[in-house]
Parts: C-alpha cells; structure tokens; sequence
C-alpha cells in the first residue's frame, strides 16, 4: 500500500507570501520515504446515531432495536436495498470485537472497504451543536487560536492561495458546518479550503462565462496590477507583509478567481455539479458530494470535506423518534446507508483509491435513547459515539476502544472506553491522527499541542511527543512502529525526503 | 443620455486638496479619512474628487468634527443605516424563510413623519396608534406635509414645533452630554466605578481558572438583593388592564386610515435613527419577531424566543442550554489550559450582567414544563405565548403598525378569524396582554433602556436559603451521590465543585427539580420526585462551607431584571456596529468580549450609545474620530527602525492574534495593526455601494422579488456575501472566499444593470423610457442610462486617456493613471495607448474597465488606505450625477446645514489651483 501523490493540482500561480508564523511549504513532488495520505472527510451534520447504526452484543443491549423488522426497505429510497429480514443476526453484519454494524452496513458488506475499516470510539462533553462541532471539525474547542479546519492545515502544507488542494463540498444552503469545515484559522485566510456548493450556477460563474472570454487576459492583468498595488501597503519597510485575515483572504479569492476557468475544466471532467435530492442508489445529495471529492481526490487534490444533511431526513431529530423507532432508525440507517454506499461505488469505479486516501466519517456526537426535552426525542450524547476509519494506512478491520452500555436503564446508552485515559478518544485525538495520517506532524507549533490529547495525563510531566505519536499510531490507526515510519512522522519536508533518498 | 450625467470641467478643484498639512504620525490623512468616513456613514464612495476636496478642507478648516456633524444630518444616513442595521436585527430578506418582505421595503412614511413615529413608539402604549398630528393637513394640500412620503425632504425646526415633534438633539450636544457624562464617573471611587483600564481586567481574574469570574466582592455589595427577589418583583408588577383590540385597515375605516397611516419596519428602523434613539426600533421589531416564526408552527414559542435571543440579545439559544455563566464558550472551567479568555460583559455601573439570564424571569407562565434545558431559554417560552396562536378573535397591531409586519406569509390566518392572507396575527386581545407577555416588555421598553438612570442598580447577592443542611446532606447521599461523588463516577456528571460555585440557587433549583442536558430527572422510574422542603435542604447541604459546601461566585444579575435587558440590548448593537465598521465584532457570543481591551473599548462605546440616549450618530461619531479609525499603511509610515512596533493598536480587531501570557511574544502578534482592520463591507454596504457607484436607482431596502436567482440581487449573492437568509439570521461565509468573488463577478463584472434592478423614484428621473411593470418594477435594462452610456456620447471629443481617469475617478476617487495602468486600459481596450481618441473605446470596453474597478481591493474593502496622491493633472471629464460635482459646488451646499450645526465656513477661497496649498487656520 503506497500513497502514490503523483497527479499535480491544475491551479498554479503564486501570490503574496502568507503573512501566518509559518511559511507556506510547497506543493509535495513525489512520494519519497513515507506516505501523505489524502483525506476524505464527510461529516454526518447533527450527529449519527450509533444505537441504531452499531450492534454491540450483550444480553440487554439495544432491546429496542428489534423492532427494526417491521422496517420496509422500499423507504430507503435506494436502487440497492438492504435485505428484508426478520432477525437480528440477518439485520447486522459481522465485525470484529463483538461488534456488528447495523443495516447502513450492507452497503458494504463483504466488499473491501468493510475491510478496511476502523471504528474509534469517541468521546467529548460538549453537548451544543455549534460547540461539538466546532470542536470535531476544528481539532479543538472554540477559542483556542489554532481551531482551524483540516482542511486549511492541509491546504497550508500542501497547497499555496492559488493552488487549492482543499475542497469543500457543501448542500447549497449549509452554513454552520460548511463554516467549521473550512475555517482557516490560524494558518490564515489564504489556506481557506475551496468551498464548492452544488448549484446549477456553479459551472458557468466558474468559467466567468459573463466575462468576454477574448478579454479576460488583459482583464486579470488589470485585477492583478490593483491587487498588487494593494500588496505593496501592506509591507512593512523592514520585514514581511503585515498580517490581514481580511486582505489575505481576499487575496487569495482574486487569484483563485483567475484560475477560476481551469478548476471549472477539472471540474467538468468529474461529476455533474448539480445538486441532487435523494434518488434511487449514489445519487444522492451527499452521494454525488463523495463523487466530486473523490475525483477531485483523484486529480491531485489532498483534502475534501463533505457535508451530510442526511438524505432520508436530517440527523438531528428531536422529534418523535422514541416513539416512533423505525422512523428514527430508518433516517441513520438510511443516511449511513447513503454515505457508504458511495464510498463503495467510488472504489469500485477506481476513483477513490483506498491506498492513497484515508476517509474519516464521522458527525459531532451521538444521539441517545431519552425523551428529553420532547416526550418522544432523542437527544444529544457526546459521551460514546464512533468515528470511522477507512483506508489509507487502516488494512485491517479493526476497533480502537470500544464502546460500552452504561447500564442505566435510565440513560440507557453507549459510553466511549479505551484508549490512554480509559474514556475513549477525543475529537482531538482524532486529529492528531488525521494529521499524522495526512504526512503532517501533529504537533506543529500551529496544530496541536501533545497536552491537549489524551496521551497526555493530566498532572504528569510533559510528554514527549514522540511517545504521543507512536500512541495515535498504534491506539487510533491501529499501525505499528514501523508502519509509524512511513507516515512522515516528524513531518519531513518532501524535498528533504527526495534529497534523503 | 442624461446632460448632468457628465460635466465637461477644466480643471482640478476636485483633486485633493494637496499634502502639506501636518498630520499626526500613523495617521493617513485627511483625505484616506474623508473616503473611509463616506463609507462608513453613507455607505458609499465619494461621488468626485470634488467632494474629498470640499469635505477635507472643511475638515481643516472647522476640524474632522464638523465633517462628521454634517454627514450625520444627512438623510443618506438613514438610508444606509436603516438598510444595515436591518440585517443587524436578523431579517431574512431572501429564501423559504424570508420574513414578510412588505414590512422591510420602502418606507410608507416621509422623514418627518418618521421622527414624529419616532416620539410615538418611545412613548405610547402599543394599543395607541400612530396618528399624524391634525396640522399634516390634507394631501396635496401644497404644505408639503401630507402623508405622502417626501424622500429625503428636510424638516426644518419651525415645522418640528408645528408637529409637536422632539427636535433631536444635535451631535455636538450629545457628545458633549456623554463627554460630560463620563467625567462625572471617572470622579466617582469604589465598587461602581467601570474598569477603564485592560489591567484592571487582569486584575480582578483570579489565578485559579475555576474562580476567574471573580464577583464575589462585588456579589456582596451593601443593598444587593438575591435573585429570589427580583423573581418577586418581576412577578409583582401589575397587569395591563385590558383595553379594546386596535384593527386598522384602509377598508375598515378609509378616513382613520388616512390619519393614522400604517408604517412598517423600515420606518420604525428610520425612526430610530432620525430621532436617535435607536431602541425604537429595537422595541418595534419585536412585533415581526414574535409573529414570524418559520419552520413548525409547534415550535412556535420556541423560535420566536430563539430570535429574540440571537437577535436581539446576542446569544444562541443552541448553546444557551450549556453555554450559559457557569459553562461559558469562555471557559469558565479548567478546560482551557490555554489561556484565560473570559472577559464578562459589564453593566455601567461596573457590575456584571449575568449570563444565566436572570434579567428575564418570565417564566412557566403556561405552566409548560419544559425538562432539563437551561431554564432562561425555555423561561421565553412562555414569554412568547403559545396560547395566542389559538385566539380565534381579531390580533392587535401594535401601534397600528401595517398589517405585513405582524402576520406571516406561510401561516397567514393560523393565528385570527381574519381571512388567511389578512391575518394581523398572533398576539390576541389586549385583555390576554399580561407581565408575560412580549407586548408587556414593549410596554415597559421606555422604562427601562431610555436612559442610564435605570442601570444602576445595585448587586444581587447570594441570600441563604432556608433549609437544613444536615438533612440535606442526606439527600445528596441517597440521590447525588452516585455519580457526582469526586471522582463522578457516570460520564457526564461533572464534579460539583467545578458548577456548583456558578450556579445561582435559582438555577441549582431548577436542575435539581426538571435535571439538564446531562441528567434526567427522576434518575430512574422507581425515583420519587424531590419535595420542596428536600430540595431546599439539599441546596443548602450544597452551599454551606460547614458541610463542603460552596457559596454561590458567578456573575451577579441585576437587582432590576429589565436593566439588565436594556443594557443587553444596547451591548448587542454596539456590537453590531462595531463589527459592521471594523469587520470584526468585540464579543463573541452572549456578549462576552474578546481580549481585555475589547472589554474596556465595549464598555465605553456602550456608555457613549446610552448616555446619548440610543443614539447611532453618537456612537459613529465617536468611532470615526477615535485615532484608531485612520491609521496609515504600513509602507507609508513604518520604517526599518520602527518596525511593526509603529502600528501598535489595541486588540479589537483580531484578539487571537495574541501568545498565551508567559509566552515571549513574536513580533505582530502581541498586537493589532492596520491590516487587521482591513474587511470586506457587509452586504447591505456593498449592494449600496455599487448603486452609488454606478448610478443604478437607489438600492431597496429589500426587494420582494429576490427570493430567486433571477432578479438581482439574487439570492446565491446574498447568501454569498453574508446576508441572514433565515429567521434564525444564519448568515453565510461573511468573509472574502471564491464564491464571493464568482457571484460578484456575475453581478457587476462588466458594470452591466443587470435585470431587474429595483428602483424608486430616481429609477425615472435617469431613465424616461423605463417600464414599471405591475409589481412596481423597474424592468427595462435595454432603455436603461447610467453614466457609462452617458460617457459614451460625452462631448467634446476627448481621448482614451480622459475616459479612464473619468471612470477611475468615479469609481476609486482617484482620477491619476501611473504609465503602467495606462498600458494596462490600452491593452484591455485593444489600443496601442491612451492617445487614441475617446471614441476608440466603445461602450463594452468601458464596461470590462469598470468592472475590473468594482473588484479591485479599493472598492471592495474597507482597504489599506492610500497613498496620498501626487500633484493632481486636469481632467477632461467627470461623471457627476449631480448638477454639480466641483469642489466649489459642494462647500456651498454644505454651507447652510453647518449653519444651523454651529460652524462658520466661507466657501469664498475654495477653488484651488493646482500648487494651491491652503492650510488650515492657526
């Protein structure tokens, strides 16, 4: 298994530097001495249920989940529809661990991409959206500097402000999430992802199509000579370019807005930028989201971000899903269904290659079993959900922590265990791993700090982050030392590694 | 084409008026200052060069002040600020969502009869409607005072007598009121005295994290009065008595009708601006507020009060349940090993508003019960009454206001008998109006935010409560126990002693009786409920320091819960208009500020708004004369020696840009600059901006027919750019992304109208053979003249050179071309240079020139200002949309409104020639 990095981005030209602590490195040349993973990072807004999407066996375990099997099928709105059966046993498909995955997983059972699969039990105690969220997609809590999208970490490695190597692709009126997800952060407003929102309108403003095509070189030749006259203000006579998120940002959209036309020629060679309803099979909306990452993926792009607001109805239901299990269980099984099932056609189709790219799904909490604050909702629980691995340096099905009842029948529900601190692993944790995956050192000044993890103790001496990093290896993904070695843990700049070889 | 649309002129009085003044190092200049203050108060560039020159003169002359005074008596003001702070009281203007779009477009009323609604609303009950005074006279009766509106007509002091109207005061008044004001707080001493300096801030935080909010001194202030009290006043306060519904229409009495004419919310927001006393508006958007509620109709109550507390409060109600004093986004708790970021928001008298809500204590007046959410957010609940969607009689306009702003297009008629689609819905008969209701706090509005007398009250206090520990020590052991025994032994019980310190015992009651997000109560189904006298015990066991306890240490509320809601609610339009000026907003969520001179800069801004009695003007006058408002470029001012350290400026742009305390500070970081100050304008600026810019009719407030992508501005660009789309004022990415610059491209790229632009008045002076078709829309692009058209035909013949300065000058106020540019407009126009004659540039070309003008950072941003410009060449032309656009013509229009604001200007030596350097008087 080898990340192979070869495909270049299209966009090219270079813009003012950065005026973020760290310079912007470039574009990664060829894979030498350890493997950059890409990412695929599709996020269940509103929180995936694991009680109805997981199995975990145990004598009292899920006790409501056996009414699942007045479930019609024909409710999945899908070409391919899980089997009609009437047990558990049929319902789930095998795991590892005496976990089994509920009926989302048909999908993918018996096809690789089960098989390179890793659950991470997770765990936080933020239990709003907007701060769960922002804490699952930006690393860390709200108001810590360095909470930034992964995809702008990524961008900022790997890309420069007019060479996008970031992409996120949005419903068309998502906006909390969309927001988390390409927030740049610390690394400045220059390494914001590509937000791509799926409009009919998309293809031709992307091609300037308004513009006089025979014009728009002598008329970007003018946008650049103002941009640039705007450039020299804003350096200091002694040193660098004077920090501005807002200029910055700028910035990088008029050079983006230059190459425009070319990511709109990449564009138009993948999948239809049209927004789509649920419809039977992968085109769905979050279906044909995973089918533009992919390919953007697979031409040369490092990170994508999707944004599920559900296919079969919204996550984050409050409403009447105590009462009404099947309705409940048909949207989380429905909507994973949905999202695994692109996955698997993806691969399939050789677009989304499972040797170079990691996917990470994942949503920013659970949902328990409680009528809170409506007699017949669910609500929120942070305290035990999962996050799935799948391919990149993942090559066996695997489990990190576990998930456990709580064995209160009051609060009957699903609590993270494992990992260093014994209560799962944090969304933190999660990118560090994310990081080391993606060939970028966790521990970069501008990232995360070994303290913020859970390898690190509270009230014990400072870490040394080697240690950490061999525990996210090991812990999270479920690789060896050696294997430690080939995900660029000390974050080896590609130039070096080429010399080095 | 339109003659006054380009004016053949010889020469350069509209350049800037040369260089030489002395101006304070760092700061940009008087005409950097000129163009970003048009921009702030007017929204809009300057119109020529012209007028940077008269407006910077007469800022030499008569100081910055008087500029400032000017521009705020204009009626353009009001314009764009009623257009932004539209969006700054979350209206959704575009999508399924939007509100009624009828309520939030043209004004139905003229500027004089808003001032006089402006009196109305900050007096008179809501079943009194608003009726013009008998001296209006009849229409057209040739007073000029009919209830026909009079866009942008003047009132003088004469007829503001006659109306009875309170003249506002004028901004030298009041910023001599607040000027006096807070000399007469700095002399006080003690406990009440504001923090006014950062370290102050610093000081009073504790080095324990889990102790930062550090109130106790202040909790126990002599006279203070437990939360429990002001429960009991607050439930105390008499009824309204009931009073007769209140049903306007034109069909139902045509003559009340016509005297008392219905307006709407662009009025009510006018209102607040003309007679500066913006919480007029405040107070009348909670009419539309109540009755828009989108989304289910079962959740009525609660979206209603989650718009009140986004929108007029500044907190999430999705956070609110957590995010409250005691679990701060602040981190009250030792969660954040990073840094202490938590800076309370204060009251005026340097007391703390508390967070937890406890400044409205409406609550469970359905006798809903509502479980373990936080208890402030479900408290509005029942402020926002379910019970009235079921009312079958008539509703109540508030002050007679117009129909469209209290009923709701998709549940038009849910609410009354009224036929659906003529429903004046959802708050039911005055004798249903009671201390629960949101009209009751409309009514109370004057009593409590007009004015500052009313924050001042002192500190409520932790009282005792009555129980016995010891017993309920007992309780804790049977019920509590279980899980929050340290360490806790259930996953998301938290250790007491991280909460307890942070929860009032009102809030401790009310987890332990209907549990929170974490704990349902009863703990199990054999659980009996706790009886009153357990949970008194127990809150006592909890409290007492004998048995372990902890005394109550968060913030404390007021002793006058509707003081706090005022001060809440001018906090929250500071902030938004702070952050519509500076890019940035000084608090995060729940009106916490951001760094420690974020705190101190919101705390005066907030007195300065107050003190002048809500007023806009006062508070933009104060911001854009603050040093801070103009600093240079870095490149212009900065030199190797003096390195970044020239730009020092408090952190309240960009407060994260800070190390950690302890942490050695890297060069730029320990600090804001002017870049930091550099943002995109908000949407409302942006829209209006480009009208201005291009002569396009005036922008709309709101265009009914935006709701789809066919009619600008569409609704990808508003969502784009940032607009609140929803009632629950979610906005898009409001920074500068490629979808931004793609749609705006769309828009303006080629200086195109596009169709369907929406106009008024203004649309038929410039454009004779437009079309209003019968929705009121001007829609007839192809008859449509603005001034490149004009330019094409201008006359006599010039060269290529001239056009380009021309649009240059229109566009940036900037009408030099460097050699480079030159090469670029012959190049983009196919020319071998800008010798060619005018004629050589058709129409098209002007237009891609002029739309590379409307994307260049200068027009887009609120930019690194200029450098100052060199000695100014004549123009050949000028595109002036007005009679006139020199200098000369400018200063004499001024001339009469500075009378009457007090400053003597003599416009006599005011055309200057090229090397004419007048400098300002000793």
């Amino acid at each position: 298994m080898l990340g192979g990095i070869g495909a270049a981005t299209v966009l090219g030209a270079s813009l003012r530097p950065t005026a973020s602590a760290t310079a912007t490195r470039p574009l990664q040349r060829a894979l030498v001495g350890c493997t950059r993973y890409r990412v695929l990072e599709i996020y269940l807004a509103g929180g995936l249920s694991h009680r109805e999407t997981l199995w975990i066996e145990s004598p009292d375990a899920n006790l409501r989940w056996r009414d699942l099997s007045g479930i019609d099928s024909s409710s999945w709105n899908l070409a391919v529809a899980p089997p009609m059966v009437s047990d558990m046993a049929a319902w789930t498909t095998p795991f590892v661990g005496g976990v089994r995955f509920g009926p989302a997983a048909s999908a993918i059972e018996g096809h690789p991409v089960l098989q390179r699969t890793r659950l991470v039990a997770t765990r936080h105690d933020l239990e709003p959206h907007i701060a769960a969220g922002a804490l699952t997609l930006g690393g860390l809590p709200i108001g810590r500097t360095r909470n930034a999208g992964l995809g702008a970490v990524i961008q900022r490695r790997y890309g420069s402000a007019s060479d996008p190597v970031s992409f996120v692709i949005a419903p068309r009126a998502e906006r909390t999430y969309t927001s988390f997800m390409a927030n740049p952060g610390v690394h400045g407003s220059a390494h914001r992802p590509v937000v791509i929102r799926l409009e009919t309108s998309l293809q031709a403003d992307l091609l300037r199509a308004h513009q006089p095509a025979a014009h728009l070189p002598e008329i970007d030749a003018l946008h650049s000579f103002y941009r640039d006259r705007h450039d020299t203000r804003m350096i200091y006579p002694g040193g660098g370019p004077a920090r501005s998120e807002g200029y910055e940002a700028y910035a990088a959209a008029m050079a983006r807005l230059m190459r425009a036309p070319a990511l709109s020629a990449r564009l138009a060679a993948g999948p239809s930028l049209t927004n789509l309803p649920s419809l039977p099979g992968s085109e769905s909306s979050v279906g044909r989201a995973i089918q533009i990452g992919s390919y953007l993926l697979s031409t040369g792009a490092r990170y994508a971000g999707v944004v599920d607001e559900g296919v079969v109805e919204i996550y984050d239901t409050h409403y009447d899903n105590y009462g009404d299990l099947r309705r409940h269980a048909l949207a989380h099984n429905g909507n994973l269904f949905h999202v695994l099932l692109a996955i698997r056609n993806e691969v399939d189709a050789g677009v989304l290659n499972l040797d170079e790219t990691m996917v990470i799904v994942r949503s920013e909490f659970g949902r328990y079993w409680s009528g809170q604050p409506n007699p017949n909702g669910t609500n929120h629980w942070p305290a035990g959900y999962c996050t799935l691995l799948i391919g990149g340096p993942i090559e066996a099905p695997g489990l990190a922590g576990s998930l456990q009842d709580a064995g209160d029948d009051a609060a009957d529900d699903l609590v993270a265990i494992g990992g260093p601190s014994g209560k799962g692993f944090s969304p933190t944790d999660l990118r560090a791993a994310t990081l080391l995956a993606a060939g970028i050192d966790p521990f970069d000044p501008d990232c995360l700090w070994v303290n913020e993890t859970t390898w690190q103790a509270p009230g014990d001496p400072p870490l040394d982050p080697a240690i950490a990093r061999q525990g996210i290896a090991t812990d999270v993904l479920g690789v060896g030392p050696t294997a430690l070695q080939t995900l660029c843990p000390n974050d080896v700049d590609p130039a070096d590694a080429m010399e080095n070889a | 084409m339109t003659p006054s649309c380009v004016r053949l002129t010889a020469a350069l009085s509209l350049l800037l008026a040369g260089c030489s003044a002395v101006i304070p190092p760092n700061d940009a200049g008087e005409d950097a200052w000129v163009i970003d203050t048009l921009r702030v108060l007017h929204g809009r560039p300057p119109r020529s060069a012209g007028e940077v020159a008269a407006l910077v003169r007469l800022a030499r002359y008569n100081g910055k002040a008087a500029v400032v005074d000017l521009l705020l008596e204009d009626v353009e003001l009001v314009d764009h600020w009623s257009d932004v702070l539209t969006d700054d009281l979350g209206v959704a203007r575009y999508g399924a969502d939007r509100m009624n779009p009828s309520c939030y477009d043209a004004p139905l009323l003229a500027p004089v009869e808003q001032l006089l609604l402006a009196d109305h609303l900050r007096s008179a009950a809501v079943d009194q409607p608003f009726c013009l005074p008998p001296v209006l006279g009849e229409p057209g009766d040739g007073d000029g005072q009919s209830t026909e509106r009079r866009a942008g007509a003047p009132w003088t002091p004469d007829e503001l007598a006659a109306l009875g109207a309170t003249p506002p005061p004028s901004e030298r008044a009041l910023a001599e009121k607040v000027a006096s004001a807070q000399a007469a707080e700095r002399a006080l001493d003690g406990p009440l005295r504001a923090p006014v300096d950062p370290a102050q801030w610093r000081d009073r935080r504790s080095p324990d994290p889990s102790r930062r909010v550090g109130a106790r001194e202040l909790a126990h202030a002599p006279g203070a009065r437990s939360a429990h009290e002001m429960t009991a006043i607050d439930e105390a306060a008499p009824d309204l008595p009931p009073d007769p519904v209140v049903v306007l229409s034109a069909a139902d009495d045509p003559e009340l009708y016509r005297v008392c004419p219905p307006f709407n919310m662009t009025d009510a927001i006018s209102a607040g601006i003309l007679g500066k006393s913006l919480w007029v508006a405040w107070r009348a958007q909670l009419a539309p507020d109540q009755i828009f509620v989108g989304g289910f109709s079962n959740e009525y109550p609660e979206r209603a009060a989650a718009r009140f507390w986004l929108n007029t409060l500044g907190r999430d109600s999705g956070c609110l349940p957590c995010h409250t004093s005691t679990y701060s986004t602040t981190e009250a708790r030792p969660r954040n090993q990073e840094w202490d970021r938590f800076f309370p928001p204060t009251g005026p008298a340097g007391s703390l508003v508390d967070i937890e809500g406890a400044a409205l204590t409406v609550h469970d007046a359905a006798g809903i019960d509502y479980g373990g959410f936080g208890e402030t957010y479900f408290d509005l609940l029942s402020f926002f009454r379910d019970d009235v969607r079921s009312n079958p009689a008539p509703g109540l306009r508030p002050w007679g206001m117009a129909s469209a702003c209290v009923s709701s297009p998709p549940y038009s008629g849910f609410v009354t008998g009224l036929p659906a689609g003529n429903g004046p819905a959802a708050f039911g008969e005055m004798a249903d109006v009671n201390s629960r209701d949101a009209l009751y706090i409309m009514n109370r509005f004057p009593e409590f935010i007009d004015g500052f007398s009313f924050v001042t009250s002192p500190l409520a206090a932790y009282t005792p409560g009555s129980g016995a520990p010891a017993t309920g020590a007992n309780v804790y052991n049977d019920v509590c126990a279980g899980c929050h025994a340290a360490p806790p032994s259930f996953p998301l019980a938290p250790d007491l002693a991280d909460i307890v310190p942070w929860m009032s015992d009102r809030k401790l009651r009310r987890v332990i009786e209907h549990g929170s997000m974490s704990m349902e109560v009863p703990l199990n189904a054999n659980q009996a409920p706790l009886s009153g006298a357990e949970v008194d015990d127990l809150i006592a066991y909890l409290r007492d320091p004998a048995f372990g306890g902890m005394p109550f240490e968060g913030p404390s509320p007021y002793a006058n819960a509707e003081d706090g809601v005022g001060h809440l609610i001018a906090l929250q339009i500071v902030n938004r208009v702070v952050e519509d000026i500076q890019g940035q907003p000084l608090v995060l969520s729940h009106g916490f500020p951001r760094s420690a001179e974020a705190a101190v800069a919101l705390d005066l801004l907030v007195r300065v708004f107050v003190e002048s009695g809500w007023s806009l003007q006062s508070l933009l006058r104060w911001i854009v004369l603050t040093d801070m408002f103009n600093r240079a470029a870095p490149a212009e001012t900065a030199t190797a020696a003096s390195g970044p350290l020239a730009y020092e400026l408090p952190m309240l742009a960009h407060p994260w840009a800070a190390d950690p305390p302890g942490t050695p500070p890297a060069t730029g970081r320990d600090h804001n600059g002017t870049g930091d100050l550099v943002h995109r304008s908000n949407v409302s600026a942006m829209i209006r901006h480009v009208h201005e810019a291009l002569g396009w009719p005036e922008a709309m407030p709101v265009s009914p027919g935006v709701a789809s992508n066919t009619a600008f501005p569409w609704a990808d660009l508003q969502r784009d750019l940032g607009r609140p789309d929803s009632f629950e004022a979610t906005t898009g990415l409001p920074t500068m992304e490629l979808a931004n610059l793609l749609q705006w491209e769309r828009a303006v790229g080629t200086c195109n109208k596009p169709a369907r632009v929406r106009g008024v008045d203004v649309a038929l002076a410039l454009a004779p053979n437009a079309v209003v078709d019968a929705a009121g829309n001007v829609n007839n692009p192809e008859h449509w003249i603005d001034w490149v058209d004009a330019l094409v035909a201008a006359t006599p013949p010039g060269t290529a050179r001239d056009v380009a300065r021309a649009i240059k000058s229109r566009l940036l106020a900037e009408p030099g071309l460097s050699s480079d540019e030159e090469a670029l407009y012959a190049a983009l126009w196919g020319l071998p240079d800008l010798d060619a004659p005018a004629s050589a540039v058709d129409e098209a070309a002007m237009r891609r020139a002029c739309g590379v003008l409307l994307m260049s950072p200068d027009f887009l941003l609120r930019r690194m200002p200029a450098p100052v410009a060199g000695p100014p060449t004549p123009m050949a032309w000028e595109v002036c949309l007005e009679p006139e656009c020199t200098e000369a013509a400018f200063c004499a229009s001024y001339v009469p409104r500075l009378r009457e604001l007090g400053y003597d200007r003599d416009c006599s030596n005011n055309v200057s020639e090229p090397g004419d350097e007048d400098d300002p008087p000793e």
